[in-house]
């Protein structure tokens, strides 16, 4: 059977009934439509976190304080003071691999220059957390190690709180009151956004630790102690390695429950990443059913097709065509209708993913491997749907199909 | 075994099953058509002739008995096979034309050939088509699509059609049953000419003045043949145009 022609009827008989063509293929587009702007977000939104999470730095072990039953309370991450600095340097000097430690104690208080005040979030930290978090200063210098062991008045602060306090001035040399301490601001962080909790991670004032515990929160002990690995293999070792040394600082015999939290940053991910990937599935699979739908439209206007053109089939039967050369033409009738459905589908959704990303601010993501699915499968559901007819086409007896009125 | 019969029914039985009840529609015929003849076959309806012109067609397999075509049983042969034989040694004619509606005289004409003829160019495909329509005596109508054509002209593009993939056998079913009487004169000229060059032609049709057109006259009632004989003044349609016959349109 000749293919050239077998599409060129199959495009006449789809534009003879122009009106129907497009309702019946309006299913697909709808469906595919649907699925590649949902999959686009939740993609975004995975790939947004994900975004996030490699934001906290790279091969990085983070330990909090507490998170384990003492007494039958449990007291959450950070909540009970179990860390100390001198864990911290334990840390630095007896873990082989470790390339950078910060010793983090946070707080959120009011702070004041000139006229301005703001609420905000401090932060202490060591000298070598702006390159755990990989989060370099827009302008000026970070504090320095020297700055830690003093204890000096100075910090670092994040472009939302710069703005809120000082406008467009320039913040860098600067006296920033903080619980009436005057700290000299030495540099503007990057701005980072929003992290996906939605929280404002440039609302920040970040200052040596040292400081923070001394002259602002108070205390002894860290909410939690940021470790940087050389090189990702070693990261599960090191992980061991902290939480036995830490055992053995604390004193808990074996059989006793941690008083400290070993989280890496991988997991960290994997639990975010989960969540947008349940996500992204759930979308998919509603507009999967759309697409569902599509197809049961495709069969029922091909069952109509098959009757309506009975006297062709005959027609063509009695010159000479085989089951399956009636079989293919309506197949490819089929197959045309839901893979030009898809096609629009295709620019429809991608349309419709970038007016969600640019006035719903929603963060969309299309692959072409989306795309390329998306069209795949548009073509299947046509076969899928279309076979059932083509069958019964191809099934009719010639006498009797010459004969229908 | 071959006595020059290009087609050879021997005790062919098509039985109908409705339910229970079995109809039979033929009861036992025996017939032989040789290369070359034109045969007009006859009946009142219900006499058996549309079935049997079905299986001699390939659209249908008799009940019982053999149907030897070009010395091959056919008998036997599935659907695909069945189909094969109508696309190359079969061309159909039928009464009401049944040509594919909006589609233009001349892919009307190629139909045939897009279930063979794979070797064939699109331009050959053209050229073939355009020949043959030529050849019915619609050259400048290639282009026409059934509406704009007459009855007469549609049935022309029919017979283009059955004769493109040059057939054994041109079958026709009331091929003037729905035309009037100087159209189905020329109809026949058609055929009688077609006939003279060598095509075999079996035509149905229930009029006597159409089946003396014809060499042979076979008629049938129940199933059986009734009567099998030569026509002996025959008529001969290029000479009745020739005179004049007055046309009713």
């Amino acid at each position: 059977m000749r293919i050239a022609p077998t599409f060129h009827v199959a495009y006449r008989a789809l534009r003879r009934n122009k009106m129907r063509s497009v309702l019946t293929a309006l299913g697909i587009i709808i469906g595919v439509g649907a699925v590649i702007a949902m999959v686009g977000i939740g993609n975004g939104a995975k790939a947004q976190v994900e975004a996030q999470i490699a934001s906290l730095g790279e091969n990085v072990i983070l330990i909090f304080s507490g998170s384990t039953t003492s007494s039958g309370i449990r007291t959450g991450w950070g909540g009970a003071g179990t860390l100390k600095i001198e864990d911290a340097e334990a840390i630095r000097r007896e873990v082989p691999d470790v390339i950078g430690v910060s010793e983090e104690v946070v707080s959120t208080t009011q702070v004041a220059a000139g006229n301005q005040n703001w609420f905000t979030r401090i932060y202490g930290e060591s000298a070598d957390y702006f390159d755990i978090r990989q989060w370099p200063l827009a302008d000026g210098a970070p504090f320095t190690a020297q700055d830690v062991r003093s204890a000096n008045k100075v910090c670092v602060v994040g472009r939302t709180t710069a703005t809120q306090i000082y406008g467009n001035e320039n913040p860098i040399g600067q006296i920033l009151r903080i619980k009436n301490v005057p700290f000299t601001i030495t540099g503007v962080l990057t701005p980072k956004g929003l992290s996906p909790q939605g929280v404002d991670q440039d609302d920040i004032v970040i200052m040596p630790y040292t400081s923070a515990m001394k002259r602002v929160i108070g205390g002894t002990t860290l909410r939690n102690i940021n470790v940087q690995i050389a090189d990702q293999s070693q990261i599960a070792a090191a992980q061991q390695q902290i939480i036995s040394l830490l055992r053995q600082r604390h004193n808990i015999r074996p059989g006793r429950d941690d008083d400290f939290t070993v989280r890496t940053q991988q997991e960290i991910a994997e639990t975010a990443t989960a969540t947008s990937r349940v996500m992204t599935v759930l979308l998919g699979a509603i507009a999967g059913v759309s697409l569902l739908v599509g197809g049961i439209g495709i069969m029922n206007i091909m069952l109509v097709s098959v009757t309506e053109r009975t006297r062709e089939i005959g027609v063509r039967m009695a010159v000479g065509a085989r089951g399956n050369d009636i079989l293919t033409q309506f197949l490819i009738e089929a197959v045309t209708l839901s893979s030009v459905g898809g096609i629009i589908g295709i620019i429809c959704g991608i349309g419709a993913s970038s007016v969600l990303s640019s006035y719903a601010h929603w963060p969309t993501l299309i692959s072409i491997g989306s795309i390329a699915i998306a069209f795949l499968f548009s073509a299947a559901v046509g076969v899928f749907f279309g076979f059932y007819p083509a069958r019964k086409a191809a099934a009719l007896d010639p006498i009797e199909a010459l004969r229908y009125e | 075994m071959n006595n020059g019969a290009l087609v050879r029914l021997v005790d062919v039985h098509k039985v109908y099953r409705t339910g229970e009840m079995e109809v039979p529609a033929v009861r036992g015929v025996s017939l032989e058509i040789k290369r070359s003849e034109f045969v007009a076959l006859m009946g009142a309806s219900g006499s058996g002739k549309s079935t049997l012109m079905n299986i001699l067609g390939c659209l249908d397999r008799p009940s019982s008995g053999s149907y030897f075509l070009d010395d091959a049983d056919v008998s036997g042969l599935d659907r695909d096979q069945l189909a094969d034989i109508r696309n190359r040694k079969i061309g159909f004619v039928f009464q009401n034309f049944n040509l594919l509606p909006r589609t233009s005289a001349r892919e009307n004409a190629e139909l045939p050939l897009v279930y063979s003829a794979h070797h064939l160019s699109h331009a050959q495909l053209r050229e073939r088509a355009n020949r043959v329509l030529v050849s019915v005596g619609l050259a400048g109508r290639e282009d026409h699509h059934p509406s704009q054509l007459s009855g007469g002209q549609q049935q022309r593009v029919a017979i283009a059609r059955a004769l493109i993939n040059e057939p054994e056998i041109l079958l026709a079913d009331e091929p003037t049953g729905n035309l009037d009487s100087r159209t189905s004169i020329e109809i026949m000229a058609i055929f009688q000419q077609l006939n003279e060059r060598g095509i075999t032609i079996i035509m149905v049709t229930h009029e006597q003045d159409i089946a003396a057109y014809a060499q042979r006259n076979v008629i049938m009632r129940d199933g059986l043949i009734l009567d099998d004989h030569a026509v002996s003044e025959r008529a001969t349609a290029a000479a009745q145009l020739q005179q004049g016959i007055p046309s009713t349109v």
